[in-house]
């Protein structure tokens, strides 16, 4: 049996989905890891490098680093990436998406993070973050 | 492997499944029983053979043993003939019971809509006849629930009750407008809304790169992730090598819940007026309603762009909105729309509401859900059980709805853990889609959506 209301509920529901920075916020964020992506784009054997912040209904604070390489040392460069946006100023940030492709080998690598969930790792990994993830953390 | 668990619905492990598994055993006990009849048949003509007829005289006692030996093996308690028919009898047996616990099935789901839906007209009878105690109850069971603590923390944790309130909305309707007729269902209720969005496309332009083919689930699902990073993108990706190659395309999801009123109008709050975006909330009921929309429109347009043999596999992947669109797009395909024939293989979505969606039998879909997550319950549909449709539900509280939902939190660990998994259903799942990930390398279309 089908239904009248879920629909309606899926607008009302998911509006509640909205971005977490605002646009102020979110453009200063793209500024940040636009040198972020100069900084990684100076490294051995990469090509390309797109970073993006994306907040919107799909994607919550995130930090996007898409890395193409030829013949580059893929978890080195991985490693880099994460490194980088988790010791930026960009925040709000709840998530890391970080990928790595070397054309030449035709591999890839990559990872998926959450702040809320690997915030611990994270920061025993790379340190503390020089501003809070989410605005009012301490 | 973490630690989550993780619930396989439907596929080959399924009771669907197990009952068309029950069905072909009994057809082929069934059609063997036949064919035993017809061999005890055809040698009862030994039984009065001419030429052994006409040896009796010369050798009555030898005559007389093969007889009855002859009509023991085909006549006898354990002769070919009662095995026939035993057979046969086991065979249509168990066809009878694989049909009886598919309608019982369906009975219980049907049930259960009954259910849902008086339990929504005895709350509106409540609402009218004793409208004080009928709150009053309610009220206590939301307080002992602890609702009002924090309601929209409640209604994260309990998107089961979510679902079953929306489930028993249409009882209630019923209560108050009885016979109203229309809408009556989800699809007719998300038309009427998608009726108020610009459903248009207006430009389809695509740039094309050389890339490294997934070479797992996850490396897709990591491509899939990637698309949502621009919006009103998504991707076309050839993988493996020609004669073989393969279509892999890439639906991410919604990027606005907006409102449908030109942006601009005079008194009215951003969130009403439309974003001039296609992966918008105009989409979305579109999408669920299954009318046309832009974005289907565009993938139908790329896959020609893209000149997709029509014999060459093709793989959906999506997810939300993106989930929507891919089964849509596949529905559209198995009607001859989009001007060729293609070959869907597989649909995969993440987090997407496409259980009321009717797919052709040739396309397998897996669909991956947090429980948690609101959005694939939202179609108001349990968890279907579909030997071609396999879901893989997973329970992860992240706190929020948006983490509850997401690509990168959420379906990207699900499918690392998920390939790392030894269980049967989740491996056979995942084996009928080793075909879109082969490695190497690979050419890809990014198409780039505009609204007119």
């Amino acid at each position: 049996m089908r239904r009248l209301l879920p629909t309606v509920v899926v607008a009302v529901a998911l509006s509640a989905c909205g971005p977490a920075a605002s646009p102020e916020q979110a453009g200063a964020n793209q500024e940040i890891l636009d040198r972020v992506a100069e900084q990684l784009a100076a490294e051995d054997g990469v090509t390309g490098v797109r970073a993006t912040y994306v907040d919107d209904a799909g994607n919550e604070a995130k930090a996007s680093v898409r890395v193409d390489c030829r013949g580059c040392d893929l978890p080195a460069v991985l490693d880099s990436a994460v490194r980088a946006v988790w010791g930026s100023e960009v925040t709000p940030l709840l998530a890391i998406s970080a990928s790595v492709e070397d054309l030449e080998r035709a591999e890839s690598d990559d990872v998926a993070l959450s702040v809320r969930t690997d915030e611990a790792e994270l920061t025993r990994r790379y340190g503390e973050r020089p501003v809070p993830s989410l605005p009012g953390d301490d | 492997m973490s630690d989550r668990d993780y619930t396989v619905v439907g596929g080959s492990h399924g009771v669907e499944a197990d009952l068309e598994d029950m069905d072909a055993a009994g057809g082929l006990i069934r059609s063997k029983g036949w064919n035993v009849g017809e061999t005890a048949l055809a040698t009862h003509k030994y039984v009065l053979d001419a030429n052994l007829l006409s040896s009796a005289v010369l050798a009555p006692a030898t005559f007389a043993t093969f007889e009855s030996g002859l009509l023991g093996a085909l006549d006898g308690p354990g002769g070919l003939s009662a095995n026939a028919v035993r057979m046969t009898a086991t065979g249509s047996f168990l066809q009878a019971k694989a049909a009886a616990l598919a309608t019982t099935d369906r009975a219980l789901e049907y049930l259960v809509d009954v259910r849902q839906h008086t339990q929504g007209l005895v709350f509106g009878l409540g609402l009218t006849t004793a409208p004080l105690p009928t709150a009053a109850v309610t009220a206590l069971a939301l307080w002992q629930g602890d609702f009002f603590e924090d309601p929209s923390r409640w209604l994260l944790e309990h998107p089961d009750v979510l679902e079953e309130v929306v489930a028993s909305t249409p009882g209630l309707l019923d209560f108050f407008m009885p016979g109203v007729g229309f809408p009556a269902d989800a699809e007719q209720g998300a038309a009427l809304l998608a009726l108020l969005y610009d459903q248009d496309l207006g430009g389809l332009t695509s740039e094309q790169d050389e890339e490294v083919a997934p070479a797992s689930l996850a490396d897709a699902m990591r491509k899939l992730d990637e698309m949502a990073d621009q919006p009103d993108a998504f991707k076309i990706e050839r993988v493996g090598t020609p004669p073989h190659e393969v279509y892999n395309v890439y639906l991410p999801g919604t990027k606005a819940f907006d409102g449908p009123f030109p942006a601009g109008t005079p008194g009215l709050p951003d969130e009403l007026t439309d974003s001039g975006l296609v992966q918008n909330l105009g989409t979305n009921f579109a999408g669920v309603a299954g009318a046309d929309n832009a974005y289907v429109e565009a993938v139908l347009r790329a896959m020609r762009e893209a000149g997709i043999p029509p014999d060459a596999p093709v793989n959906l992947l999506g997810h939300s909105q993106g989930g929507i669109v891919a089964a849509r797009v596949a529905e559209a395909v198995s009607h001859g729309e989009g001007g060729r024939s293609y070959r869907i293989d597989n649909v995969v979505t993440a987090g997407s509401p496409v259980d009321h969606v009717e797919l052709p039998d040739d396309v397998s879909v897996l669909s991956l859900v947090n429980e948690y997550d609101i959005v694939p319950r939202l179609d108001g549909e349990a968890y279907g059980d579909d030997a071609r449709h396999t879901t893989i539900v997973t329970e992860v509280q992240t706190g929020s709805v948006a983490g509850n939902h997401s690509m990168t939190e959420l379906y990207r660990p699900m499918v690392d853990d998920l390939e790392a998994s030894d269980d049967p259903a989740v491996r056979d799942a995942l084996d009928r889609l080793s075909g879109l990930h082969p490695g190497g390398g690979s050419t890809a279309w990014t198409f780039h959506m505009a609204r007119g």
